[in-house]
């Protein structure tokens, strides 16, 4: 008799997550009284296994058999492709480590156990640090990836960072408050971070990006690289290039703090900064605050208000309608009437006025408000009928 | 067993099948790798009394069982929630269906690069990122029983595949 789909829903719920007390102790009677429930929770628990291991082995985590490797051959192991190295080679080295373990005993688990805090692995590529190549990096050593290729490392955390061929950085390893910081001042990468407490950090001479549990990529893009990437964003300028797999990541650009999701992209420059888009909206000011106010917009007769809060600062030009009028050309040359126009300040802002404000999208920050004048008072119909009586 | 390298060579066959074992009883990280260490030591040990008669996979499950029980028993928030009982009905299990085909890894790792973007996505963000089913749900904008499912049937129709393409190297004179 084959599994039913409460057998299969129970299993699932097993291997990936926490199953009620109840759902529990159902799925242990079934295993134990039904032998097609318990085959089916054997083939897919071998294969949550080799998920596990796949995806293990795809994002580089350091494992026993990494471990035993670099101890035997005196250096760090080569880094593994996927799909390319039968995944029984790692349990040879392990087993063959395993007779190393029973001889020198708890020293060499000491030993083991301090190694992965100390310095950096260069598991693939050149890197060079202090004039001469290296394959382990202390931290806080300052390197640079030779010009051929790109060279993988794992960090101290177990992170795994592929630096691209010329990269420089400085691999800090625990510092500053961050599990991980990585200062990266030419080139790119990319990290696959390791799951653990603690913010891993890319330090770049235009931002920061941080990251917890996930894949990413940073690159330093230069002026001459225009051509070949975000042309248009990038503007001639150096500029930073944030490419997120996996998970979520922070960037700090120019002060502010963005945040990227899995599949994400984005090229940040200052010149981008500056010609953020600028909208405009009017509005009844509702609100006025030292650093903002609130403006409720209508959109249509009928439409309820929409309150937008809105930044101000001293770079925020303020305008004020006043009651004197102006002849202004107007459509088909005609002239037409408005009222003439003030410099204003921010202590002009008063809950209540009319006002019209240009501000950028991205933020958003006022470029400039221009309060208009009281309108006249309108007579409601039955005061106008009392005028006309 | 006649000798070392051919322990080796056996154990080395067995390892995934042997994780796999342990990990559907020992639901923590940590735990099954500490569990794993302990065994393959053991077994390594315990070479010479191995009777190559006998299944090589069941009588490391056994050791293994033993294992997890003694622990069980020592420490009681050691993370295995069966009972004895349960146990050796998982056990009986995975004899009755051991298989040591070569292969395995090779055609899982074939199958899910065929696998469509969503799927992939799902089991990353499982396998890869450690995520939970709750915040799978939540990133993915669905019901935690919809990834639920979702997960059984990507699982389900990978081993469809695996088994598919192993059928197909069979048959490859």
């Amino acid at each position: 008799m084959a599994p039913s789909s409460r057998d299969m829903q129970l299993i699932g719920k097993y291997l990936d997550g926490q199953p009620a007390p109840e759902e529990l102790a159902d799925l242990q009677q079934r295993l134990r009284e039904a032998p097609d429930a318990a085959e089916a929770f054997a083939a897919a628990a071998r294969m949550d296994a080799w998920l596990a291991g796949h995806f293990r082995e795809e994002k580089g985590a350091r494992d026993v058999a990494a471990v035993f490797r670099e101890v035997e051959a005196g250096r760090p192991a080569a880094a593994r492709q996927p799909g390319a190295a039968p995944r029984w080679r790692s349990l040879k080295v392990w087993a063959a480590a395993a007779v190393v373990v029973l001889v020198c005993g708890a020293g060499l688990w000491l030993y083991l156990g301090g190694l992965p805090g100390t310095s950096h692995q260069v598991l693939d590529g050149r890197v060079m640090t202090g004039g001469a190549e290296a394959t382990v990096i202390p931290q806080g050593a300052r390197i640079r990836v030779a010009d051929s290729a790109p060279a993988v490392i794992r960090l101290t955390d177990g992170s795994r960072a592929t630096l691209e061929a010329s990269s420089v950085a400085v691999l800090h390893g625990r510092a500053a408050g961050r599990r991980q910081l990585v200062e990266l001042d030419a080139g790119g990468g990319t990290f696959q971070v390791a799951k653990a407490k603690g913010d891993f950090e890319v330090k770049t001479p235009l931002g920061r990006v941080t990251a917890l549990g996930t894949e990413f990529s940073v690159r330093i893009l230069a002026g001459n690289e225009r051509g070949k990437e975000s042309d248009r964003e990038a503007g001639g300028r150096r500029a930073l290039a944030v490419a997120v797999a996996s998970g979520t990541v922070q960037v700090e650009f120019a002060g502010q703090t963005h945040t990227l999701q899995a599949g994400d992209s984005r090229v940040f420059t200052h010149e981008a900064e500056k010609k953020a888009r600028v909208v405009q909206c009017s509005g009844l000011l509702t609100a006025v605050e030292a650093s903002a106010i609130t403006v409720a917009v209508k959109k249509g007769e009928r439409a309820a208000a929409e309150t937008q809060t809105i930044a101000v600062d001293k770079d925020t030009k303020v305008l004020m309608e006043t009651d004197q009028m102006e002849s202004v050309p107007g459509e088909g040359g005609k002239m037409k009437q408005r009222p003439k126009v003030a410099e204003g300040t921010p202590a002009d802002f008063k809950v209540g006025r009319q006002v019209t404000v240009a501000y950028t999208e991205d933020g958003p920050k006022a470029v400039k408000v221009l309060i208009h004048r009281p309108a006249p008072p309108r007579l409601n119909k039955d005061t106008e009928r009392e005028r006309r009586e | 067993m006649q000798g070392r390298d051919d322990f080796l060579k056996t154990l080395l066959a067995h390892e995934a099948d042997l994780r796999a074992f342990i990990g559907s009883l020992v639901r923590d990280l940590h735990a099954r790798d500490d569990v794993f260490q302990e065994v393959a030591v053991a077994l390594w040990q315990q070479a010479e009394q191995y009777d190559a008669a006998r299944s090589f996979g069941a009588w490391a499950r056994g050791i293994a069982a033993n294992k997890i029980l003694q622990r069980r028993h020592q420490d009681q928030r050691f993370p295995v929630v069966f009972s004895p009982e349960t146990i050796q009905a998982v056990l009986d299990a995975f004899d009755r269906t051991e298989e040591t085909a070569p292969g395995r890894h090779d055609a899982l790792a074939e199958c899910l690069k065929r696998l469509p973007l969503e799927p992939r996505r799902l089991l990353a963000m499982r396998y890869e990122e450690g995520l939970g089913v709750d915040q799978i749900a939540e990133r993915v904008n669905r019901t935690v029983d919809a990834v639920y499912r979702a997960l059984s049937r990507i699982r389900a129709a990978l081993e469809a595949c695996i088994r598919r393409r192993l059928a197909v190297q069979q048959e490859k004179p």
